[in-house]
């Protein structure tokens, strides 16, 4: 299937300074999440995408097109900031109706549209006669969301759209996003939260220090961050010869012996050859295990440990 | 990577997707500028423009003498004012977005990147326009209340010369807004050396400055040309300079839009 967005020996750099360094990934169709920490890259990348900036080495494509100053990528897309700001003394329907005229429909169906979305965001009808200044912060990222709406984008790119939401804000974020990708928009989202975006996005960009960490399924990320990814904890009744096997199968990048306590905790080299190997080890080695646990239990583990 | 199901947003990938109207950007973008201009607070400033020239000029004016009124009209009011009221206006035509950090909202609109300054610059000297339309009928007023001589003559004169005077120190200032974020001073000091010092050198090196082809252009009322020692010569030169330089300095701001970037500092600086 063809990628919505191809990055290819991507850099940005500003002056001396590295926004992203030589990336290359590909952004399937449907929900992606892009994670890293503040600095990671992750905004340069969606103003990239968004045709704001221009590479400074390297080709990015959305739908198989650069984006700077593409009209037709841009009517493909809605894009959301991460800042706060919104023009504070329009009111959201003005402001949307003015947009929607820019995203080429006309004034009266830029209207429809604009009453449409906010509806779509929730954003109750009772606060449509207020100036968008005297919004709260949930209400801004709505009004915010609704106007990267207005055009139907096949492609919405979030730039931190749960930032300085309560919780309740945060669920009713996600739903709207699911609701939406239930109908057929792709999303790309980014957070410095790796927990916000793990259950909602099949697809995750890892970047930090504006390098692509990891990217793919959730399960493709574990195992390209095979170095942090999958550290295990066992319990058997002779944790020592059960180390030297697994050490001489080269399937461990480190392990730690508790003989008094009959534990191991191991390191995996490669979780997918570990345990393609791990059943005839174990028999072979005669070793009787009683408790294997995995000490990584989530992608927000890896997260932390590959961006500490 | 692994391999996802089949996506409707692919598939509608194929769709047609066409590029904003020009008709419909202009519609949106002049939707948005008279919307935020006739907010409390820029309206309470416009309004403060608008009525502290009149009042000014109505106070200093005596009845039936011709200078102090030219003096105020076009001295003060053309060569002074309007210049800075459009540095003030059209300086901040991208910047203030920019500084606002609005400006990624109108970006990431389908409409190409000179078509969009252009656009928002044709709406920005619109509103101008208007405002100077209205203050010139204010002054129009005051000459007629003070019975000045043949003050509706040279008003109808100094309308169509403002109307140009707009059109060129618009596009400059928004083309000075687009070079520096400090387009204020890089306008007064412009003004200075280029409007104020270049066009009293009595030389044809004058021709540089916008003021003195507006000088030509005023000096087709014998009472103005008489006053200020202005002369008519030149007077297509001036109509072509003060036709083609806002076409020229638009054409190179949309040049320019299309080729910077434009991020908030902060985004830069990250």
């Amino acid at each position: 299937m063809t990628p919505l967005i191809q990055a290819r020996e991507l850099s940005r750099w500003y002056g001396i300074v590295m926004g992203l360094n030589n990336v290359s990934f590909d952004v399937p169709p449907g929900m992606t999440g892009l994670v890293g920490p503040n600095g990671a890259g992750k905004s340069t990348l969606l103003q990239i995408v968004t045709g704001q900036l221009q590479p400074s080495s390297g080709t990015l494509t959305v739908f198989q097109e650069p984006p700077w100053n593409n009209a037709r990528i841009l009517s493909r897309l809605g894009y959301c900031p991460e800042s706060e700001a919104v023009p504070r003394e329009l009111m959201p329907l003005d402001w949307l109706t003015g947009l929607g005229c820019l995203s080429g429909l006309d004034a009266a169906a830029a209207r429809s549209r604009a009453e449409a979305t906010l509806d779509r965001v929730r954003l109750g009808r009772e606060h449509w006669q207020r100036r968008l200044g005297q919004y709260s912060k949930g209400m801004r990222q709505r009004v915010k969301l609704a106007q990267a709406l207005l055009h139907d984008p096949r492609l919405l790119v979030l730039d931190e759209p749960m930032n300085g939401l309560d919780p309740l804000g945060r669920q009713e974020m996600a739903q709207i996003l699911q609701h939406l990708a239930s109908q057929g928009v792709s999303i790309l989202i980014s957070s410095h939260i790796l927990a916000e975006l793990e259950p909602l996005c099949p697809h995750i960009l890892i970047l930090n220090w504006g390098r692509v960490l990891a990217s793919g399924g959730r399960r493709d990320i574990r195992s390209e961050l095979k170095d942090w990814a999958e550290e295990l904890s066992i319990r058997c009744d002779d944790p020592i010869r059960l180390a030297r096997r697994l050490f001489e199968a080269d399937l461990l990048r480190g392990f730690d012996c508790d003989p008094a306590e009959k534990t191991l905790e191991i390191r995996l080299r490669d979780p997918e050859a570990f345990y393609a190997q791990w059943t005839g080890l174990l028999l072979s080695s005669g070793v009787a295990v009683h408790e294997i646990r995995s000490r990584t239990q989530s992608l927000r583990q890896i997260f932390e440990k590959v961006t500490a | 990577m692994s391999e996802s199901p089949s996506h409707p947003a692919a598939e509608r990938a194929s769709d047609s997707d066409r590029p904003t109207p020009w008709r419909r950007a202009l519609g949106g973008l002049w939707r948005l500028t008279w919307k935020s201009q006739l907010t409390l607070r820029p309206l309470a400033r416009t309004a403060a423009f608008l009525l502290v020239v009149p009042i000014l000029a109505h106070l200093t004016f005596r009845a039936d003498q011709l200078e102090p009124y030219y003096r105020w009209t076009t001295d003060f009011y053309l060569l002074l004012l309007v210049p800075l009221f459009c540095l003030y206006g059209c300086g901040g035509l991208v910047r203030d977005d920019l500084q606002g950090h609005t400006l990624p909202f109108l970006l990431t609109r389908p409409v190409g990147r000179a078509r969009f300054y252009l656009a928002k610059l044709a709406c920005q000297l619109a509103w101008i326009q208007m405002l100077l339309g209205i203050e010139w009928l204010f002054l129009l007023t005051v000459g007629l209340w003070h019975r000045a001589p043949d003050a509706a003559a040279m008003s109808i004169l100094l309308l169509g010369v403002q109307v140009l005077a707009v059109l060129a120190y618009g596009t400059l200032s928004a083309l000075f807004g687009l070079l520096h974020s400090r387009y204020l001073v890089l306008g007064l000091l412009y003004g200075f050396i280029v409007e104020v010092g270049v066009a009293r050198i009595p030389t044809n090196i004058n021709s540089f400055s916008l003021s003195h082809h507006l000088q030509t252009l005023l000096a087709r009322h014998p009472p103005l040309a008489e006053l200020h020692d202005w002369t008519t010569e030149d007077t297509w030169l001036a109509v072509l300079v003060l036709t083609l330089a806002p076409v020229f300095l638009a054409g190179l701001g949309a040049l320019i839009f299309t080729v910077k970037e434009y991020l908030p500092s902060e985004e830069m600086q990250r």
